[in-house]
């Protein structure tokens, strides 16, 4: 089945604008992403990226916030915002034959939005009560402060969404002067996918963002992240039925040489189909003691190291017998290379699932635009298969000395005090 | 519906067979959905459906515990399975023509699994873990608090994972039981969805489906649920500080003639920014932070779901009533017509993004034949797409009756 081609082209603003071509059903789904994130928020400043982001959808010059709102609505379209640690998005998903208004919408929202303080009072109210719900959650909170003791100070142990106190010191005129320095088109990709013709989708897409100013806007410089020289834990009590545990440490950057070995590493560890993996089979089919058991290095590799995350949920009194199993696993995985069939399956496996992350509009818009930050050729999608059909069982074990360490290692509970371990 | 019609046949054992071949990508899906879920438990076996779908991996002589997850990761491909309080289904995704690998993995499956007591016991511990897990999900026990109050006597009445002493009580017999009953050809759906040809489906469904025989007839169909006659009311007291509010209506089966405006009710309400609740309840200077409506589609009658999330230190009788000020004003007025145009359209968006892959398309086939036929689909999408204001208006006459409502508050303390 040949995969259609991808058409580029980059506007004289700087944006860069990928089409493809999905003609399966009449829809299309865009992603714009501006490169900048949660990396730049200001000292103190935490979560101004996510609200500046948020208060997009609150209205453009061209539209009032009610009247975006009921435009895309009757268009059967949605809008969404989101941010992340190195960007900023606006994911559209519509019908193809509203294309063109659509992206018209997503510009002025992006290149001129409105900024006025009841919209900006509304985010911040809305982003309070999200951050309040997900510190009563268990696994948010141990995500959350696993990051901040792999990362300490560095802007990639800050939340993305920011903290209470630093929301609160807010203003609509950081919401602005943020967008003014971040949200420029010489920053931003566009990715589209779907039932149209790519040519006249490029076409629609430069006269929607044509009129975006294309300032450089402001690079943020980021500190290096060391590599932790001695065991760190942090136990965090909330007392519920089961105690959640995140174990692991800094991961690896998407440019790093072995990136493949390292997906490849991901499945034979953690991140199986089913109950496929070591540790799920060890911990949830040998040992019943765990519903949900994963690890993952490769969804966290951006511009700058990710990290390497196991994560369980199990009873209390459990807990050690968890975190003694996971360390075991990593041990092993270091000192046995994986068999010749945990690769051949961890490859195979790497493959179809190349081909289920594409399926929809919206994932194939999302990896041409992936694709475009991290400097691959859009031919990428082609040479994958063989990328990963090359990994040998030496760069497997390359790959774990580069990512597992079962000495220095970050852990965090969440618990009842009896989860506590020392 | 896109692309190429559905085709379907009846093997002699009673199993039904649905394809359709689209070409979209290399992958095809594989789905086997049984005609049972926590409906089928008999009292006092919360748990047992999704037990059983446990027990289902750990194995048959042919492919011992973890075999067919660890053949799925070498074929390139992904499974799972679900319980439902309707069904239970399972299902893979696989490029480059696996897909007969699965149906093979299936058969093997439905002919005769290892149901042992050392696998139950293991299982058992891995669904208390799981039970813990919503325990400290404060969405899922307001979920079960929502269900408990608005049914009475139907099974919908209970939670698919089960109540914690249920899940420990039960036996390998009720295990064994459940499965010899229910996971027979006459009471299971098989659909295959994507770059897989229909002829070939249908022939090594035969060859590996086709020796398998069907037992009895299950048992007759839960009790009906009587009438609700009045408002109901419950607290959820948790630790956590998130304030929710939610309201639940009885709404008809998925097959109802009237099922497609009731579809369109929830778009009506909360789905976009231009909903009526999120602009009562969320826009400009607003109480909650998020608002929702869900009506599930189910055998029997279900639910329609309207939850908002409140911002700290709103009174949570104000959010319920700002709630129902907006259904009042809905049903006095009516809608216009723009708004149910613009509600067709979403409903018509989301339908067609739930088939976007071929793991939806199977799951929406396989849905609609074990109610009777994958064809009932298109009447479900034809009936929304024509439901005028009246089937509106009388659909919220019919179910959004504020007597018959069923609120339950999730509080903090």
């Amino acid at each position: 089945m040949a995969r259609p081609r991808v058409a580029r082209t980059v506007l004289p603003n700087g944006l860069v604008v990928l089409a493809v071509e999905s003609r399966s059903l009449p829809l299309f789904a865009s992603a714009l992403v501006v490169e900048a994130g949660s990396r730049c928020d200001p000292e103190g400043r935490w979560g101004l990226g996510t609200v500046t982001t948020s208060l997009l959808l609150e209205g453009s010059e061209d539209l009032a916030g009610d009247d975006m709102a009921s435009r895309l609505d009757v268009l059967g379209a949605s809008l969404e915002a989101s941010s992340s640690y190195e960007t900023f998005s606006l994911s559209a998903v519509g019908l193809s034959e509203n294309l063109r208004d659509v992206l018209g919408i997503v510009a002025g929202a992006a290149a001129r939005p409105r900024f006025d303080a009841r919209g900006f009072d509304d985010v911040v109210r809305r982003e309070l009560t999200a951050i309040a719900e997900d510190d009563d959650d268990p696994y948010c909170v141990c995500r959350r402060e696993f990051f901040r003791l792999v990362f300490g100070d560095h802007p990639r142990g800050r939340p993305v969404e920011g903290r209470p106190e630093t929301l609160r010191r807010l203003t609509v005129e950081d919401a602005r002067a943020h967008h003014h320095g971040l949200f420029s088109p010489r920053r931003a990709v566009l990715g589209i996918s779907g039932d149209f013709d790519a040519q006249a989708a490029l076409e629609a897409a430069a006269g929607a963002f044509d009129a975006w100013d294309g300032r450089a806007g402001v690079e943020a410089a980021v500190a290096h992240v060391e590599r932790q020289t001695a065991r760190r834990t942090r136990f965090v009590r909330m007392d519920r039925e089961q105690a959640h545990v995140s174990l692991g440490s800094l991961g690896i950057a998407r440019s790093h040489p072995l990136y493949h070995a390292v997906s490849a590493l991901d499945v034979v560890l953690g991140d199986s189909p089913g109950l496929a993996s070591r540790l799920a089979t060890r911990l949830r089919e040998v040992e019943g003691l765990a519903y949900m058991v994963e690890s993952d290095t490769v969804s966290t590799a951006g511009k700058d190291p990710g990290v390497f995350w196991a994560y369980t949920a199990v009873s209390p009194e459990r807990t050690r017998d968890a975190v003694a199993g996971i360390l075991d696993e990593m041990r092993r995985v270091r000192l046995e290379p994986p068999s010749d069939d945990e690769l051949a399956a961890a490859i195979a496996y790497l493959r179809g699932r190349h081909a289920l992350d594409r399926e929809t509009n919206e994932a194939r818009a999302a990896r041409l635009v992936g694709i475009e930050r991290h400097g691959l050729d859009q031919d990428y999608e082609d040479r994958y298969p063989s990328l990963v059909g090359s990994v040998t069982r030496s760069d497997l074990l390359a790959a774990a000395e580069a990512v597992i360490d079962p000495e220095r290692y970050s852990l965090v509970v969440v618990g009842p005090s009896r989860s506590r371990v020392p | 519906m896109s692309g190429a019609e559905p085709r379907k046949t009846v093997l002699g054992n009673g199993l039904a067979v649905v394809s359709v071949l689209e070409r979209r990508s290399p992958l095809a899906a594989v789905l086997i959905l049984y005609r049972c879920g926590s409906r089928e438990e008999p009292p006092g076996k919360t748990g047992l459906a999704h037990l059983v779908e446990h027990m289902m991996f750990r194995g048959t002589s042919a492919y011992p515990a973890g075999a067919v997850d660890a053949a799925t990761g070498r074929l390139g491909g992904v499974n799972n399975a679900v319980t439902t309080p309707d069904y239970t289904a399972y299902y893979f995704v696989l490029p480059d023509g696996h897909w007969r690998d699965a149906l093979a993995m299936e058969a093997d499956r439905m002919a005769g699994c290892t149901l042992d007591r050392e696998s139950l016991e293991m299982e058992r511990r891995v669904a208390i873990e799981e039970r813990k897990m919503l325990d400290d999900d404060p969405e899922s026990a307001l979920d079960e608090a929502v269900a408990m109050l608005a049914y009475a006597r139907h099974p919908y009445r209970y939670p698919v994972i089960g109540l914690r002493e249920d899940i420990e009580s039960l036996t390998l017999d009720d295990v064994s039981g459940y499965y010899r009953t229910h996971y027979t050809p006459s009471n299971a759906v098989l659909v295959v969805a994507g770059d897989a040809d229909p002829d070939e489906v249908f022939r090594l469904a035969e060859a590996g489906f086709g020796g398998i025989s069907s037992g009895p007839p299950p048992a007759a169909d839960p009790p009906l649920e009587p009438p609700q006659r009045e408002a109901r009311r419950a607290v959820v007291r948790t630790s956590i500080r998130t304030t929710e509010v939610v309201l639940a209506y009885r709404c008809p089966p998925a097959v109802a003639s009237d099922s497609g405006a009731v579809e369109l009710l929830p778009a009506l309400l909360a789905t976009g920014r231009s909903s009526r609740l999120w602009r009562a309840l969320v826009a400009g200077d607003g109480i909650a932070a998020d608002v929702s409506a869900v009506r599930t589609l189910s055998r029997d009658p279900g639910l329609l779901t309207i939850s908002a999330t409140l911002h700290e230190g709103v009174d949570v009788a104000r959010a319920e009533d700002a709630v129902l000020r907006a259904l009042d004003a809905m049903r006095r007025d009516g809608v216009p017509a723009d708004e149910l145009a613009k509600a067709r359209n979403l409903v018509r968006v989301d339908l067609m993004l739930s088939r976007e892959t071929c793991l939806g398309l199977a799951g929406a086939l396989g849905f609609w034949e074990s109610l009777g036929g994958w064809e009932l689909e298109q009447r479900f999408e034809r009936s929304v797409a024509t439901a005028g204001s009246p089937d509106l208006q009388q659909s919220l006459e019919d179910y959004l009756d504020p007597d018959s409502r069923s609120t339950v508050w999730l509080v903090h303390g």
